[in-house]
């Protein structure tokens, strides 16, 4: 039988954080993290994703994603999937591959400036993210632009996504807890 | 996981201006001792799935986890079964970590939304 080869488990831990809100869609980021390795500072790129659905009455056009709130990480580039389709959690690489390959479905995703999402359709954001510094990176916020109903708009996506210098089994705990409190 | 618990049904009469009675059925104590119950893998569909590298992991700090519609069994009792509802705390955290690389999904949502049950797949 193939091993699975993960881990579950519980801890008690005391953070805080919030949720995205916004008119035209929500960001469907509840308070938790990702992390993902990334061993060589400067060069190790993972691709995260953040998912959400248009709550507009006419389509959505996202115009840019930015980090809102990073350390030790900068953007490499992001993609918008329309639609129900598997994203990547924490993927290596921008594009993301998965088993060698380019991901499954990424010929379906479109550039920001170009991403059109219709009434009611799921939205899927994923960037990727390169670390910079000796120790984490760390992606707190995301920062979305859009145009709907001919009005320009923003919506920050809030969650932790980590590049980690070697395990993530070495993140403490006391790295979730927001920096604005 | 199923637990022990003592379950009281109490009776408050009110005398204003005559009687009537107010029947409430609530948990006393835990009494100790659990019991793994087998279940099935549930479906997830293939939008509610998300990648996993080898040596990542995705932490939960909360949304709401399951509703067990029997998840009080008393019907021998009173007549009814009551439902219980387990979920994530902010003062909790759920993790899984990926020794191999591998796919979580969730029955209801994806992972990093409120998916109340959470599926640890292979790659």
């Amino acid at each position: 039988m193939k091993r699975i080869g993960a881990l579950f488990f519980t801890t008690v831990l005391a953070t805080t954080g919030c949720s995205s809100e916004g008119d035209a869609f929500r960001l469907n980021v509840s308070e938790g993290a990702d992390c993902g390795p990334a061993p060589v500072a400067g060069a190790s790129i993972l691709t995260f994703g953040a998912v959400g659905r248009s709550e507009a009455s006419e389509d959505i056009r996202v115009t840019g994603v930015a980090l809102a709130d990073a350390d030790g990480a900068e953007l490499v580039g992001a993609a918008v999937w329309a639609g129900d389709h598997r994203t990547p959690g924490v993927v290596t690489g921008w594009p993301p591959v998965l088993d060698g390959k380019p991901y499954p479905g990424w010929e379906a995703t479109q550039e920001p400036g170009d991403a059109v999402v219709a009434p009611g359709e799921r939205l899927t954001v994923s960037f990727g993210v390169r670390r910079t510094g000796e120790s984490y990176g760390v992606v707190r916020a995301l920062r979305i632009t859009y145009e709907v109903g001919g009005r320009t708009a923003q919506q920050e996506a809030r969650y932790q996504w980590f590049l980690a210098p070697t395990s993530c089994l070495d993140l403490e705990p006391f790295q979730f807890v927001d920096k604005d409190d | 996981m199923r637990t022990h618990y003592s379950y009281g049904k109490y009776c408050t009469t009110y005398r204003s201006p005559g009687p009537s009675f107010k029947w409430q059925v609530k948990a006393i104590r835990f009494e100790g001792g659990t019991r793994t119950i087998l279940s099935s893998v549930p479906l997830t569909p293939i939008q509610y799935c998300t990648d996993y590298e080898a040596d990542s992991t995705v932490y939960k700090l909360d949304s709401n986890a399951v509703q067990w519609v029997r998840g009080a069994s008393l019907e021998s009792v009173i007549g009814i079964d009551l439902s219980s509802r387990t979920g994530f705390r902010t003062d909790a955290k759920q993790g899984v970590h990926y020794y191999s690389a591998g796919t979580l999904c969730g029955t209801h949502d994806t992972p990093g939304g409120s998916p109340r049950r959470l599926v640890v797949r292979g790659p």
